[in-house]
């Protein structure tokens, strides 16, 4: 069931009306039934392996409270389980083909290891990664365990989130959980139009430039120059308005449902450095791996070397959670030297100070320059992320300023004037609406405060484009993180 | 609660207007196209004394007729209603079911007896200018027809908004809507096919008695019942095709004519095997014929259509 889906409308509108029609005691068993329905719409087997994670983490946090010597033990147990799940049904096939890769070189005499014809569950990745903080802060101390296991399992199978986050903390979502809700106009109004800004991002903007970038991508090493860049750029604005437009989405459908969800973006293509991008992209993500791999392996506390260690080991486990394939190590690891870069940038800098004192237009400048060169340098890593091979990938970036051999315009050729109006305006409404975010913090609680004319004028202006853009067939376009 | 139904509803309402304002405000935008014609068509079908002979079909009959000889000949008025098979073979049909009269007769000869999808946006632009058309779209296709609608409403507002809609066809052949008369009949001059023969495919569903639908011989029933209540009749003939393209021998073809007969328990005027023609007769697809074939198709039907009794 996509959130971008009919049937999801439905079922959406009967949970809304069901939460708020049932005493505010039954709230929560109307919650369990919507997260039960939701997951098993995918897959009704996987829903096992959900119950199954979710029984785990509470029984070994239930264990915790009571042996506490045999904390540290059940702790380790606890992630040592779910990391193999999820090696199991996500890295396997991608493990036996490098260990295959290595037999067949060095033609070892070993058997090929067989490739399993294992099924990703839906949300698998988010879920476990949100059970596991849960066991490491309880473990920690941060909070203590939740004793209601229906509370942890909203916790854990809350619909919204479940399929691609955010990344839930058990201290932000659990408390909203056991309260009961009241019917505020204020949170269906945000809500709502939290739900109208992820589907003009996804339907408006991401399923529109996917058709270019998909077309493009089946003949790739054809083009060159100019519309490979353009192609590029696509798929960056295509990726950012997929995940940032379902995790819109996902805010929206929990405010609605009177629950707060933590913010997932923030305009990351105004980042001014790798490590703000970071700060402002899959929030959630990055707050969990700084959390749960980067600090525990140490952090910037230690050498300088094991700090930039630290650094390039988060990212690359950054990549490898976005998928089994070398394209996403590659991405993750782009990202850690980046960023080592930055921080040898930084400390060199810090060492000169004197350098780089300007007045306020001159770091206005530089700050817009930094801008154009961190978007520069993560559309470069978007190009790892798309490709279908590293290879792929090095080839595109080789081509990219190959402008001698830009002849071939391909999925761009022959556009008639109104197919270039129909991608371009929606484009130029995304940057409004990303300025808009940048400059004025949100730009639905800015537009709230406008006249009553204005605003009105801009809703309905909105979701007129976003019923222009609905698909024709029933079929509507996955989103991209779900398969992650 | 309350407070934000009502603005969902005022909403609601805000954004309904603006999609009335595209569909029926904003000016059309497919005037270049073919199928825009059925707005003619149409007009003629309501403004043609009867008793009138009304062809019902694919695109053969619009690019396959001389309603005006077929006039002649037979001494009634003609109207041609074929129209491009993306429309299905109900949706003519039924529109001339609706305007029959007494003492009109419709000529179905559609290229297939399968029930033919109907591609809705092909249906939003060939209804463009009389909306009430799409009521005469079959049942099953109303709701693609619908959720077709956002599709339809973005190209056109697109097009007017850069004012690309309506522009003459950059290459003018057969399908621009200037080259049809006000028959109906496309009057292209079409001479000799401009495809090679090596273009031909073949149609394993012409003639074919397997692809018979019960559902589309049910429905050409009712509407046979229907002309006959209202004193009109309707017959059934053939569309021409390629020979080159036809899978089936002179046997199926008879099995083909019997299980359509018992099917439609009704009049078939024509027999499969007249509309069997050499590939020289055609223009473009197997079934347009050029300015020869036109000639032959007609004399053809005038035949068909003495023999029944006209």
């Amino acid at each position: 069931m996509l959130f971008n889906s009919f049937k999801y409308c439905c079922f959406f509108a009967a949970v809304f009306l069901a939460n708020y029609g049932v005493p505010p005691k039954w709230q929560k068993y109307i919650l369990l039934t919507a997260n039960v329905y939701f997951y098993m719409s995918w897959n009704p087997v996987m829903s096992v392996l959900l119950f199954g994670i979710t029984v785990l983490s509470f029984l070994v946090v239930f264990l915790m409270e009571r042996w506490e010597k045999w904390k540290k033990t059940l702790l380790v147990i606890d992630i040592i389980f779910s990391v193999a799940i999820l090696f199991f049904f996500k890295y396997l096939n991608f493990f036996n083909e490098i260990i295959n890769h290595f037999i067949n070189r060095w033609t070892l005499p070993l058997h090929e290891l067989r490739w399993f014809p294992v099924i990703l569950p839906i949300g698998i990745s988010f879920y476990i990664f949100q059970t596991i903080s849960y066991v490491v802060d309880v473990y920690k101390g941060k909070y203590k365990a939740e004793k209601n296991f229906l509370y942890y399992a909203l916790y854990v199978s809350f619909f919204p989130t479940v399929s691609s986050g955010p990344i839930e903390r058990a201290g932000n979502l659990l408390p909203q959980l056991k309260t009961e809700k009241k019917p505020l106009y204020e949170n269906f109004s945000y809500g709502l139009k939290r739900i109208s800004v992820g589907l003009f991002k996804k339907t408006v903007i991401a399923d529109t430039v996917a058709f270019y970038v998909d077309t493009a991508y089946e003949d790739i090493y054809t083009y060159a120059g100019i519309p490979l860049i353009i192609i590029t750029l696509l798929y960056t604005i295509q990726i950012y308005c997929d995940f940032s437009g379902y995790s819109d989405i996902a805010v929206g459908c929990a405010r609605m449902l009177g629950i707060k969800l933590k913010e997932n973006f923030c305009c990351p293509y105004f980042s001014s450095s790798i490590k703000e991008f970071w700060r402002r992209w899959h929030i959630s993500l990055s707050s969990w791996l700084t959390d749960y791999v980067y600090i525990p392996l140490g952090g910037n506390r230690g050498t300088y070397g094991r700090y930039l260690r630290n650094l390039m080991i988060t990212f690359l486990i950054s990549g490898l959670w976005h998928g089994a394939n070398y394209t996403y190590l590659a991405w993750g690891g782009y990202h850690g030297l980046l960023l080592i870069i930055q921080a040898v940038y930084a400390r060199y800098r810090k060492k000169k100070p004197e350098q780089y004192s300007f007045n306020r237009w001159g770091n206005l400048i530089l700050r817009i320059v930094k801008i154009v060169c961190t978007f520069i340098a993560v559309n470069i890593g978007w190009i790892f992320f798309r490709s279908k091979s590293v290879a792929e990938a090095v080839w595109i970036i080789r081509n990219l300023l190959n402008f001698s051999e830009q002849s071939f315009w391909g999925v761009f050729e022959d556009l008639a004037v109104s197919n270039i109006a129909m991608l371009i305006t929606p484009l130029i409404l995304l940057a409004v609406i990303e300025v808009e975010n940048y400059l004025q913090g949100d730009m639905i609680q800015w537009i709230s405060k406008k006249k009553s004319y204005i605003r009105w004028a801009v809703y309905a202006i909105f979701v007129f484009i976003i019923f222009l853009y609905i698909p024709v067939v029933s079929v509507q376009k996955q989103f991209i993180y779900f398969q992650f | 609660m309350k407070r934000f139904l009502a603005k969902c509803i005022k909403l609601s309402v805000l954004v309904g207007g603006m999609i009335w304002l595209t569909v029926l405000i904003i000016p059309q935008q497919y005037r270049n196209v073919y199928t825009s014609v059925l707005t003619a068509k149409y007009e003629r079908l309501l403004e043609t004394e009867s008793p009138k002979i009304i062809l019902v079909g694919g695109s053969s009959m619009a690019f396959g007729m001389n309603s005006e000889e077929l006039e002649n000949q037979i001494g009634m008025n003609v109207v041609n209603l074929g129209m491009h098979a993306g429309l299905g073979n109900r949706f003519c049909l039924e529109i001339a079911k609706d305007n029959i009269r007494e003492g009109d007769v419709i000529v179905f000869a559609p290229e297939y007896w399968t029930e033919t999808e109907l591609q809705s946006e092909l249906a939003l632009i060939s209804c463009q200018d009389d909306w009430h058309l799409l009521l005469d779209i079959p049942q099953k296709d109303k709701m693609n027809v619908i959720k077709t609608l956002p599709l339809y409403c973005k190209k056109k507002l697109f097009m007017f908004i850069t004012n690309s809609g309506n522009s003459p066809n950059e290459i003018v052949n057969e399908y621009d809507p200037q080259f049809f008369n006000v028959y109906g009949d496309n009057i292209y001059d079409r001479g000799e096919n401009p495809y090679s023969k090596e273009a031909i495919v073949k149609e394993p569903n012409v003639f074919n008695p397997d692809a018979i639908s019960e559902e589309l011989c049910e429905y050409v029933k009712n509407v046979n019942s229907y002309c006959n209540k209202k004193g009109a009749k309707m017959l059934i003939s053939f569309a021409p095709v390629v020979e080159d393209s036809v899978v089936y021998d002179s046997k199926t073809m008879d099995v083909f004519a019997d299980k359509l007969q018992d099917a439609l328990d009704m009049e078939i005027i024509s027999e499969p095997e007249n509309y069997i023609w050499p590939f020289e007769m055609f223009y473009g697809t197997n079934f347009h014929l050029n300015n020869t074939g036109v000639e032959l198709r007609t004399q053809q039907l005038i035949t068909d259509l003495n023999n029944a009794g006209y």
